[in-house]
């Protein structure tokens, strides 16, 4: 218990540095696409230390400050609700799968505050935008996580976890309990999902540079800049955490980081070589074939089940 | 000490009659009178060394009960701990004799209609409420255009109730409700809820809601929105209890719920998601609220829809939790309107640093509303999804969960469009709402962060209910709430997230330099020189990208619906009227005499036998 109250302590800053390191590879992998050389792996913590480094600080108000604060909070919070793989459930056993799925919308409502209080309509339809967004993937992906519940019985992540555990041995491939094999299809609408809840191509209409200047991040720079950089850092490492403990079954730390990962690699791969689509277009792309594709995977769910 | 539930009506009353004597003679005096009697009647009721007795009399053969069940005094204590609060904020806005006094007769009614266990003196209260709330809708000169649709949806309801109740007492030769003859008539079942669904606002009947939010009296809009519309659900668990879960199971069942029951869970689900996508579509602040009050009152109808012990506890906390956050949001809303004389959402914005007292109850107001922990909104989110895994009901589920993630597009936009972004020129002298508007919504605020925290509380009042209801309880302490499938532990997360909060404050206090304030002039604008801030708003058609998606949805309408069923019948009128009325003299021959033949010869088959 006491070593498990260690990890908590510990999660969110073992989160950050796995997330600024995976952008600063994923910005390495994507230039080597664009036939660039790229910057250095570690260029993403040299950046954020320097935008934190950073000695003028200008405000709107006192929610423009509040604002990253809260986000950064939020997404603390949520992923001290996400078991780290199976190494450590950290808090899991005290709330569920649906207590997560609200707690991460506490980071980007906490911004959307602090965005608005930036009086730049910029920021507000970025905001908008990503409110939209939101409304686009969660249902196909609570769906796909319906039946999740369905096949294992409970909400709770630590025991969906616990439900994939296998033997790890030369010879046995743990992958044989991975949800991602009883529910392919479900797992596949999953991942659909979370390009959206990356915000990676072709769903990053929320940032979008070429129209909105950057959206949300507009008015801030500086020690805010660098605190939003860290909360999507956690972003990425809560979405990524969160899709690997429920579909690939978790397992030990060194399974744990590389499959959190190549999660993330695949959806910059896909976000490398695509444009971006209008908002409404991906509202109508995320409720039509992804929650089709959700619904026959609950079937599916259904028949394997009996 | 002891009294009867009568005392209790007759001291409302009375409570009312002298709130009007001294409103004639000086309004602040009065409003305080109806402050502090409000005040006095929500303590006789809350209070337990107060025993409020049943009452029943005969006359004739016939005989009239009153009775607090365990469900009623739940409503009870909703209804008399939100009338005070509501009476507060009527303090500043200094309204007429008869305004207080039909505030009070709604109260008595409400009181009466809960109290009732048989059917007759349920109508009659029943209409009574109707009556009042819509002598009080009509308070303004503006809303009686809507209050017409608001009593006629009334009367509806109110007669409907009353052939279901005749139709009862054909069956059972009796007015109690307690009858076993019940058991497997759809009509009965169809009659009595209707009323309760048109209460509630539920989609195809929902007609009236829109229009008599947003133009009614802005404070009493919070009673009638908040709390009176609880009365629906109410009526639906009083009357379907009679039938009993494993009665409406009889009809057959899917995915092992109620047909009966099924049906109005998908009502509530639609009702619920369109309710959200034509609230974040308004542009009038009032709307809003309204169609948002109209979806979150659908997620109470998904809940009791569910017929199990968790649906029914779902329904029940959303209505304690959307009792508490709508009259609250409600009531700042009416405060910014007293400051601002608008309702267009167009016309306000940045009016954080104007109101910061509004803005943080707002806030947490929007919060529960949205379902996010902190607050007591998600325990009651929690359940109803609890109860949507439980049963395996998918396609419900997704409805729902559309319909609550469109919540966050609403609240977003509520308090955006008036707190947030640059400040409108024309808003620059804005004060604070009075204090009379901060008061109560400081209050709700604080129960509804405090549930956050100990959602348990109200639970085991809900779980009373449920076992007195014959159902099974579900498994809480103070903290936390588990299901079969998983639990929270509400202490925990909100604790955690506020100790996070403040460690990273005080980083921020430590580690950042004092922050240079900026105005709302110096944005990025990408060079050019912005002299209007007001160009910069960005509030009408928040969403517009989604009204383009959305645009089949928002074309179909009920209102039409009903026209075009008006339309068909007129065209049928006009038919049959061209058929007798020609104007050819022959033809009216031809017709007395074929009517005479007739006459004939059935009375000269009737005479052969």
């Amino acid at each position: 218990m006491n070593i498990n109250i260690l990890y908590a302590a510990l999660a969110p800053i073992v989160a950050i540095l796995l997330g600024l390191l995976y952008i600063g590879i994923g910005r390495k992998i994507i230039a080597r696409l664009q036939r660039r050389y790229g910057p250095p792996f570690y260029q993403q913590y040299i950046d954020t230390i320097k935008l934190l480094a950073k000695k003028t600080v200008s405000s709107h108000g006192v929610f423009f400050s509040l604002g990253p604060i809260m986000g950064l909070a939020g997404s603390m919070v949520t992923l001290l609700f996400i078991p780290f793989g199976s190494a450590a459930p950290l808090l899991s056993f005290h709330g569920d799968i649906i207590l997560v799925m609200y707690l991460v919308v506490i980071a980007p409502l906490g911004m959307a505050l602090g965005v608005g209080e930036g009086s730049n309509p910029n920021g507000s339809i970025g905001m908008a935008r990503g409110l939209t967004l939101m409304l686009a993937y969660e249902v196909p992906f609570v769906l796909a996580l319906f039946s999740v519940v369905l096949y294992t019985h409970t909400t709770s992540i630590a025991q969906i976890v616990q439900s994939q555990a296998g033997e790890w041995s030369l010879l046995k491939f743990h992958g044989f309990n991975w949800l991602t094999f009883a529910l392919p299809i479900s797992a596949i609408v999953a991942d659909i999902c979370l390009q959206g809840m990356l915000g990676e191509k072709p769903f990053d209409q929320v940032i979008a540079p070429h129209e909105i200047a950057s959206g949300p991040m507009v008015e801030y720079g500086g020690k805010y800049l660098g605190m939003m950089v860290i909360n999507h850092a956690l972003h990425i490492y809560i979405e990524t955490a969160l899709f690997v403990d429920i579909f690939l079954g978790g397992g030990p730390v060194w399974f744990f980081i590389p499959a959190t990962f190549s999660v993330f690699i695949l959806s910059l791969i896909i976000n490398g070589v695509l444009p971006r689509f209008r908002i409404g277009q991906a509202l109508k792309f995320y409720w039509g074939v992804p929650l089709i594709l959700a619904v026959i995977g609950i079937i599916y769910t259904m028949v394997v089940i009996k | 000490m002891n009294f009867t539930i009568g005392h209790l009506i007759l001291v409302i009353v009375g409570a009312g009659i002298i709130t009007a004597i001294v409103t004639k003679f000086n309004r602040l005096s009065g409003s305080i009178t109806a402050l502090l009697l409000s005040i006095g009647i929500a303590f006789v009721c809350f209070y337990p060394a107060f025993h409020i007795l049943p009452i029943s009399f005969t006359t004739g053969d016939y005989t009239f009960i009153f009775n607090l069940s365990t469900l009623s005094r739940f409503f009870l204590m909703l209804f008399s701990g939100m009338f005070p609060l509501v009476i507060m904020a009527t303090v500043s806005t200094k309204p007429k004799a008869h305004y207080y006094f039909f505030f009070y007769l709604i109260l008595a009614s409400v009181i009466g209609t809960i109290s009732s266990q048989d059917l007759l003196s349920f109508f009659f209260f029943f209409e009574l409420m109707t009556l009042f709330s819509y002598l009080l809708v009509i308070y303004k000169k503006r809303a009686i255009k809507a209050g017409l649709v608001y009593i006629l949806m009334g009367i509806i309801g109110g007669l409907s109730l009353l052939l279901g109740i005749f139709y009862v007492f054909w069956l059972s030769k009796d007015f109690r409700i307690s009858v076993e003859i019940l058991k497997g008539s759809y009509a009965t079942l169809f009659l009595l809820s209707l009323p309760f669904l048109i209460k509630m606002a539920a989609m195809p009947v929902h007609i009236w809601a829109p229009d008599t939010y947003k133009e009614s009296e802005d404070v009493y809009t919070a009673f009638l929105s908040g709390v009176l519309s609880k009365l629906g659900i109410y009526g639906l668990i009083f009357f379907w209890f009679t039938w009993g879960i494993y009665g409406l199971s009889a009809w057959g069942k899917v995915f092992d719920v109620p047909v009966t029951g099924y049906i109005i869970a998908w009502i509530g689900a639609i009702t619920a998601f369109i309710g959200a996508v034509y609230a974040l579509l308004s542009e009038d602040v009032k709307k809003l609220l309204a169609y948002s009050s109209i979806s979150q009152l659908g997620y109470i109808l998904v809940g009791f829809g569910i017929m199990s012990s968790l649906g029914w506890a779902g329904a029940l906390y959303h209505t304690l939790t959307h009792t508490i956050f709508k009259t609250m949001l409600f009531i700042v809303v009416a405060g910014i309107i007293f400051r601002l004389n608008t309702t267009k959402l167009s016309e306000m914005g940045g009016l954080i640093k104007k109101m910061p007292v509004s803005f943080l109850t707002l806030l947490v107001g929007i919060i529960a509303l949205a379902g996010v922990p902190p607050t007591m909104g998600f325990a009651s989110k929690y359940l109803i999804y609890s109860a949507l895994f439980e049963k395996k009901l998918f396609l419900l589920t997704a409805v729902v969960f559309a319909a609550s993630t469109a919540a966050f597009l609403y609240a977003y936009r509520l308090i955006h469009n008036i707190f947030l972004g640059p400040l409108k020129t024309s808003l620059k002298n804005t004060k604070e709402a009075p204090l009379p508007f901060l008061i109560p919504s400081l209050i709700l605020s604080l129960f509804l962060v405090m549930f956050g925290f100990f959602p348990g509380v109200p639970l085991e009042w809900i779980n009373n209910i449920l076992m007195s209801l014959g159902m099974k309880s579900i498994a809480s302490t103070f903290t936390t709430i588990s299901t079969s499938l998983g639990g929270f532990n509400g202490l925990l997360s909100s604790s955690i997230f506020i100790s996070i909060f403040g460690i990273i404050f005080i980083l921020y206090l430590i580690l950042f330099p004092k922050a240079k304030w900026v105005n709302d002039k110096n944005t990025f604008t990408a060079g050019e020189v912005m002299h209007n801030t007001d160009l910069l708003t960005y509030s009408s058609h928040f969403y517009r990208f989604l009204e383009r998606e959305f645009g089949l949805l928002i074309k179909l309408s009920v209102k039409k619906l009903y026209d075009n069923i008006l339309g068909i019948f007129e065209w049928m009128f006009d038919v049959a009227r061209k058929l007798l009325y020609h104007g050819n003299v022959n033809g009216y021959v031809w017709a007395i005499i074929l009517v005479t033949l007739t006459f004939v010869i059935s009375f000269l088959i009737g005479g052969l036998r």
